[in-house]
């Protein structure tokens, strides 16, 4: 069993992004840039699955020279090899070229399943497993809140605006994982000292074939603004009837209905 | 004119939510054909349903109800073919909604434009407008080649329904369900509800109330939950209170949970990290209850209360329950 796990660079959640309004793009080059907390869970999600079925678990991202650390930290808590897509033409790319980018690389890898976060926390489109599983025809299991295999199939309960709904996919097979799958493995230094060891393969658009690729995004950027900071209102110390207060404020807002159940 | 295919979603006995939000969206811009995918018999009044929200033509196909996502895929680059080069294809930005648009724009090579806020003309381009990083940038964007296709986020208020003139009429487009791999198979017949009561979904409530770790027990928090059904609203919580096993993860509004644009949002004890603040910056209105001045929630505040969630609350909830 190959496991393949999707993993990205994101500026960190707790410190404030900037974007760039020249640029019209986040500057991935500034400090502060984390593995995204979801692909921890996927990487964990493998581990799992990795503990019952055995095989390999084989960490992809595309990015800078800097994703390299996000892919050494995952090698140090337990993936087997490495494969870092870097090629200054791909900067930039929309959803789409990175799906295919990623397509090209996880065809080479010949996964049985891909595991990958189902929004980053930087894009948050939640697009690209769903088109990595279009390009390649694979199935797609995704905004799974749990992962199981059971009798050759990827199972779990996908999760939407409804509910839960338990769903099946055939390998090959493209999975996302939300927030309530899988908890955080950390590296320790013994997984540091292994993942020296372990294999990190640094592939371009030549190596992937894909010097077709030139098209380039989809999409365009037309502008980027910044949105003015909310003012804050009335702070006020309860001195009795507070709750009063709220539901006066919540009464005088135009269009606002509600219905107590 | 421009020309938009607007994907409303499966038709399981009644209209996908949202439907009124994408055609009068669309119909303000131009002709809008909407597509539908039917799970079972095609109701008779689909067409006069679909003219009143804006509709000038009416695709459908029939869906298997235990296939996810591609009898939709299938359907909507059928549409696309039949229509010959609209200007654009939207669909909600629901899970699924979202998914089958991205697919849909790979298959018909266009470009894809996630959880847009607007849509704008500018010399016959559709301009999509997003808000990204928890609404503290706006984003306008447009494809460079092929159709756009387009996840609509959904809208608390809904802009005036535009009807169509002329009669429109529901044509059948037949997709090969063999056209592509199926993605998943669905087992069971419904979702199971996440909640113990019936409470709208967090992403798309008018109303959120969530809790923070400043409720202090798993026991207080169901006062967040009570309030929530005071005001038939979604309950929320902070990764604090997450965290502290006050409730399931699923309710987690956040940078790394759900991000709600609700018309109120009431923050109960919740210190207001800028995780969290991410989630919920771009509700219209906040309301926030701490017992710690300093509290960063309070920056945003509409109106803010410096005060004991356990007795403010119950007060809220008697005074709500009194008046209606």
């Amino acid at each position: 069993m190959t496991i393949a796990v999707l993993v990205k660079q994101v500026p960190d959640t707790a410190a404030a992004r900037v974007m760039d309004t020249t640029l019209m793009a986040l500057d991935r080059s500034a400090p502060g840039a984390v593995l995204d907390e979801i692909n921890e869970r996927a990487l964990a999600v493998a581990l799992g699955l990795k503990e019952n079925l055995g095989g390999d678990i084989v960490v992809l991202s595309m990015g800078p020279e800097k994703a390299a650390d996000v892919l050494r930290r995952c090698l140090a808590v337990g993936a087997d090899s490495a494969v870092h897509i870097m090629d200054s033409a791909l900067a930039g790319s929309d959803t789409i070229q990175t799906a295919r980018v990623l397509a090209a690389a996880l065809q080479r890898v010949n996964p049985d399943i891909v595991i990958a976060g189902a929004e980053s926390t930087d894009g948050s489109s939640g697009a690209v497993p769903a088109m990595i599983a279009e390009v390649t025809g694979w199935g797609q299991a995704t905004f799974l809140s749990a992962v199981r295999w059971e009798d050759g199939m990827v199972r779990g309960d996908r999760m939407d605006e409804a509910g839960r709904r338990p769903i099946s996919a055939q390998t090959p097979c493209v999975v996302s994982i939300t927030e309530a799958a899988g908890e955080p493995k950390y590296p320790n230094l013994k997984g540091i000292m292994a993942a020296k060891k372990k294999p990190l393969h640094i592939w371009d658009r030549t190596e992937l074939e894909l010097e077709g690729l030139a098209e380039g995004p989809a999409t365009e950027v037309l502008a980027v603004t910044p949105r003015p900071p909310r003012t804050s209102g009335v702070v006020r110390v309860d001195e009795g009837s507070a709750g009063l207060e709220i539901a006066a404020f919540l009464k005088e807002i135009e269009g606002l209905e509600w219905r107590s159940k | 004119m421009t020309h938009i295919v607007v994907f409303l979603g499966r038709h399981r006995g009644a209209l996908p939510d949202g439907s009124a939000h994408l055609l009068s969206t669309a119909a303000n811009l131009g002709r809008a054909t909407a597509v539908l995918a039917v799970e079972g018999q095609v109701p008779e009044t689909l067409a006069e349903e679909l003219a009143a929200l804006g509709a000038s033509s009416v695709l459908v196909g029939l869906a298997d109800p235990t296939v996810g996502l591609t009898p939709e895929v299938a359907l909507l680059a059928a549409a696309v073919e039949h229509v010959d080069r609209p200007d654009a294809v939207l669909t909600p930005s629901t899970v699924d909604g979202r998914e089958i648009a991205a697919r849909t724009a790979i298959r018909i090579n266009g470009s894809y434009h996630s959880d847009v806020v607007d849509l704008s003309l500018n010399g016959g381009r559709v301009l999509a407008r997003h808000e990204v990083f928890g609404g503290s940038y706006s984003v306008q964007s447009t494809g460079t080649r092929g159709v756009p296709v387009l996840s609509l986020r959904s809208a608390a208020v809904q802009d005036e329904p535009a009807r169509s003139s002329g009669t429109v009429s529901v044509e059948m487009l037949t997709v090969d369900p063999m056209g592509s791999a199926t993605a998943f198979r669905l087992s069971g017949d419904l979702p199971e509800s996440t909640g113990e009561l019936e409470r709208p979904a967090l992403g798309s409530a008018t109303i959120v109330v969530s809790g923070g770790r400043g409720m202090g027990t798993a026991e207080n928090f169901l006062l967040v939950g009570d309030l929530a059904d005071a005001l038939g609203g979604a309950v929320g919580a902070s990764r604090a209170a997450v965290e502290a096993g006050f409730c399931a993860r699923e309710a987690q509004v956040g940078q790394t949970g759900a991000m709600v644009s609700p018309k109120v949002y009431i923050a109960l004890g919740i210190s207001g990290a800028l995780q969290h603040r991410m989630g919920m910056q771009t509700a219209d209105r906040i309301v926030a209850v701490n017992k710690d001045p300093e509290a960063p929630i309070f920056e945003l505040a509409d109106l803010g209360i410096v005060g004991d969630v356990t007795t403010v609350v119950p007060q809220l909830i008697d005074a709500l329950r009194a008046a209606s």
